[in-house]
């Protein structure tokens, strides 16, 4: 709260770190009310996930119906990647980026602005409040829904479930911040709005979602490897199915880390360059 | 109601006219518009080679050529429908939340015509391009014949298409005036909306009723392709497109206007 | 036949009621509380065509349900409604042909495209023929002194600028009657004044019907002739500005200023006025007389009191009408 906020700047830094997180959490909270206010998009949400992950499930059960292995994937393999995969999107999904524009559009932001707040932090709180509604509320029903229709594999052992769990954690920062950017750099060009559509596609794509990386031909996976997007869902399910052992697990680990820090970085510079022109444009 | 038509018809071309005008102040935009565009149909081609890699492959008894094939068609009444709909995103949080649909029922037109009319998304159109090439390789690959009375046929299938899209949206669309929300509703149906363009015989039973009765996305892209590929055993499904285009329109428009009863604008 | 009627019109919302805390947040998924709000309850009137009519009443009174459901906007929970001989929400679109209607808090042009854009396409949308369209958007552009804003895209006006072109837009298809609310919200006293002539002018060279909703009450007194005040959804007052002051009790006051303070007590007996002034003694150098304007003559009230006390100042007060409506809206009825 705005309180505490005061009482910080006062006291100075030792007791100022509490406070400031209390204002986040507080985000973070708003935000998951928010979503349990909307019942109906809740239901609906819930029915057209279900009938999303089946749509992919059936499409490589037919893609398997004729071979046993493809790529070094087995059938099993590759439906518990899918189903696995979708689950997981139901979790570190957010809609950030569409919040944010449709601040900037109806002058709200202005308000954020000036409070003594950070604003990616604030949005990032905001993201955390959608995805902690997803954990408890939206993606329960998504596993039982899948667990019962289709065969899914347990993870391969105690070890990669572990790092399973950590890795799914870091995509949801991950995928946060790629929304925060894509927002930021939706208020100045008008017509990625229409591309924030059909965004979705493309991350399920590059992520490693539709198709796992190793599918890909070569110049396609040096690409990836430059990029942040196969922390979103490839790593953790080459996790979960024991595709990535040892060392390179660390490694897998470690670069959702990197990219972690560097996302926030890059969506903050981008910040830096765009705020200027929010406060000519007067929101 | 022939005057009305006429009516409605001057003033949208009226509409557009000025809306693209603002539209097209926005030069760097809309280059950034069309070359993103471009650059995500390209990345749904690789999907596709990528699942295609092995020629031998194929899906329900599909090969690669005839995926090409669906997903090249696809494109059309995707590309239209975001051209021409892009506004139904905004009815929930624009019109809806923030009472702006006060300003369009204050005027003596069509509300949802006002609605459609205040935001177009042209650069939409430059994905036809992609569509025309892809179907272009892909009638190569599978070794079709193009003759003239296709051409009528087309358009037709992809404009029902767009107005599948349409009506579907619409209805959903119409749920912000019973259950206002941002966009919650919209979202999931967007992301949906890639179900049109695979075989509908690879699924199941239950997921075949959905794309085809609930949420008609199959009549969309997958049966007026195989009208086109020659694929006897789908004839009547081709067919009925233009009338599943006129009930989709039909629902959706009733949903609208249910929905207009519904509207309790803003506290202030 | 009166332009407007309204008679027994009611506007329930009903809001969502949520508990605080998770359990009550996700409780609220599977049950729902909700509350009903009277927003406008049992409104009946008349409105011939021509008047001029203010609408007022404390915020959150029901001014804008009612307006917009004058206008088609929602439609009521119960109760009648006729203007201009169409029920507004059943026959919506020839019945916005005859109204225009200015809303205060929101523009109702199109927020990219240049005024004078949209005041083109609108002359297409109610299909104003050419010559009506000029002349009117000529005399216009005069009155309120627009040339210099048609270019420029709505987003970009000031408030007052927007206010007036927005008043223009809503005329430019000559309806019948128009509604106002709030149309000068935060505009600055020229501004006011701006639109209180031309909105005067426009009334008495059209003939067209308006009501209009405001909280500056100097603006309904210069402009209107007739006053409905509503508090909680309800008719407190219906009738003429004069009216008002006559049914508030004391609506004259004369103060005295003295030059040596009167005597403390009972010197006011002597003036008989069969108890019809109400005498106050503020401090010892102040005398204030109230009474009824119909009833007592002032001179005589000034010449008995000079009679008896050394006066040194007089000055005589009409109730602001400010005042006389603060008192209703702080009672919530009319005194009889
Ligand atoms: N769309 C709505 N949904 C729910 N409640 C509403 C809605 N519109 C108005 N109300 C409620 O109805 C009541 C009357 O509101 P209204 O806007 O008509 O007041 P008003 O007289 O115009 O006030 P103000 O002078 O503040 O503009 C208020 O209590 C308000 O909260
Ligand atoms: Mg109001």
């Amino acid at each position: 709260m705005t309180g505490g906020e005061c009482r910080a700047g006062s006291t100075g830094n030792a007791v100022m770190r509490w406070p400031v997180m209390a204002t986040y959490i507080e985000y973070l909270r708003i935000s998951f009310h928010k979503m349990l206010a909307y019942r109906i998009s809740y239901l609906i949400g819930v029915f057209t996930y279900g009938i999303h992950v089946a749509v992919y499930y059936y499409l490589y059960k037919a893609l398997y119906a004729e071979t046993e292995t493809i790529n070094g994937y087995k059938v099993d393999d590759m439906l518990t990647y899918v189903a696995v995969g979708w689950i997981c999107k139901s979790f570190y999904l957010n809609y950030i980026d569409r919040e944010l524009t449709d601040d900037v559009q109806s002058g709200q932001v202005a308000m954020d602005l000036i409070k003594p707040i950070d604003f990616q932090a604030m949005y990032f709180s905001r993201g955390l409040g959608h995805s902690a509604f997803r954990l408890v509320l939206f993606t329960p029903p998504i596993v039982v829904l899948t667990v019962l229709l289709f065969s899914v594999n347990p993870p391969a052992d105690a070890v990669h479930a572990v790092f399973f769990i950590f890795s799914t954690l870091m995509s949801v920062l991950i995928y946060l911040g790629i929304n925060y950017i894509i927002g930021v750099l939706a208020i100045f060009f008008l017509s990625i709005r229409g591309v924030l559509y059909s965004k979705n596609l493309v991350i399920e794509l590059l992520s490693g979602l539709l198709v796992p990386i190793d599918w890909f031909p070569d110049w396609f996976r040096t690409m990836s490897a430059f990029l942040p997007f196969q922390g979103i869902a490839y790593y953790p399910l080459a996790i979960y199915l024991g595709r990535i052992d040892g060392v390179e697990l660390l490694q897998a680990v470690g670069f959702q880390a990197l990219w972690v820090v560097i996302m926030i970085g890059v969506g903050r510079f981008i910040w830096m360059l765009c705020q200027k022109r929010i406060l000519i444009q007067g929101g | 109601m022939f005057e009305s038509i006429k009516l409605h018809v001057t003033l949208g071309a009226l509409y557009l006219s000025k809306f693209l005008k603002t539209r097209l102040e926005y030069k760097a935009d809309l280059m950034l518009g069309l070359v993103t565009g471009l650059l995500f149909q390209c990345i749904t081609l690789v999907f596709i080679d990528v699942l295609f890699a092995r020629q031998s492959l194929t899906i329900g008894g599909w090969n690669r050529g005839h995926v090409l094939f669906i997903y090249g068609f696809s494109i059309f009444p995707l590309n239209l429908f975001f051209a021409f709909f892009p506004n139904l995103y905004n009815v929930g949080s624009k019109y809806i939340i923030e009472g702006n649909f006060d300003r369009i029922l204050l005027r003596p037109l069509n509300s949802l015509f006002q609605i459609l009319m205040e935001e177009v998304d042209i650069e939409s159109l430059i994905g036809l391009i992609i569509g025309g090439a892809i179907m272009y390789y892909a009638s190569a690959e599978l070794e079709l014949v193009w003759s003239l009375w296709h051409m009528p046929v087309f358009c037709l299938m992809a404009i029902s298409g767009m107005l599948i899209y349409g009506g579907v949206f619409t209805t959903v669309a119409s749920f912000s005036f019973w259950w206002p929300d941002r966009i919650g509703l919209m979202a999931p149906l967007f992301n949906m909306m890639a179900f049109g363009k695979y075989p509908i015989t690879i699924f199941n039973r239950f997921l075949q009723f959905i794309l085809m009765w609930l949420i008609p996305f199959a009549f969309v892209a997958f049966f007026p392709a195989t009208l086109f590929m020659g694929v006897e055993s789908f004839y009547t499904h081709a067919l009925a497109v233009p009338v599943v285009a006129c009930v989709s329109m039909l629902v959706g428009m009733s949903a609208w206007t249910l929905g207009v009863r519904h509207y309790e604008s803003t506290g202030s | 036949m009166a332009l407007i009627e309204v008679e027994k019109l009611s506007k329930d919302f009903s809001i969502l009621k949520r508990d605080p805390g998770l359990k009550g947040a996700i409780w609220s998924l599977v049950r729902r509380r909700y509350e009903t709000v009277h927003a406008v309850s049992d409104v009946s009137f008349e409105i011939q065509r021509g008047e001029l009519v203010g609408y007022i009443g404390p915020n959150g009174a029901g001014k804008s349900t009612t307006i917009k459901m004058l206008t088609g906007i929602l439609i009521p929970t119960s109760g009648h409604l006729r203007v201009c001989d169409f029920v507004p929400y059943r026959e919506r679109r020839h019945y916005t042909r005859n109204i225009g209607v200015v809303f205060g808090q929101r523009t109702q042009l199109w927020w990219d495209i240049p005024v004078i854009e949209s005041f083109n396409l609108l002359q297409k949308v109610y299909k104003v023929s050419d010559n009506d369209y000029r002349r009117r958007l000529d005399e216009f552009k005069e009155l309120l002194n627009l040339d210099e804003i048609l270019d420029v895209p709505v987003r970009k006006l000031s408030l007052g600028q927007r206010m007036r072109c927005d008043l223009v837009a809503s005329m430019l298809h000559n309806p019948q009657v128009l509604f106002l609310d709030e149309p000068s919200i935060g505009l600055d006293v020229v501004g006011k004044l701006r639109i209180r002539e031309f909105l005067q002018r426009i009334n008495r060279e059209t003939g067209v019907t308006m009501i209009l909703t405001t909280h500056d009450l100097r603006e309904i007194e210069e402009l209107c002739n007739r006053l409905i005040i509503v508090d909680h959804g309800r008719i407190l007052y219906d009738g003429g500005i004069g009216g008002l002051r006559t049914k508030y009790a004391f609506d004259r006051h004369i103060i005295f200023q003295l030059s040596e303070s009167h005597p403390s007590d009972g010197w006011q007996n002597d003036l008989d006025f069969n108890g019809s002034v109400r005498w106050e003694t503020p401090d010892p150098l102040k005398v204030k007389a109230s009474f009824r304007k119909e009833s007592v003559n002032p001179a005589a009230v000034i010449s008995s009191v000079m009679k008896h006390l050394s006066v040194h100042d007089i000055t005589i007060e009409e109730p602001e009408i400010e005042q006389i409506i603060g008192m209703i809206y702080s009672q919530g009825k009319v005194k009889q």
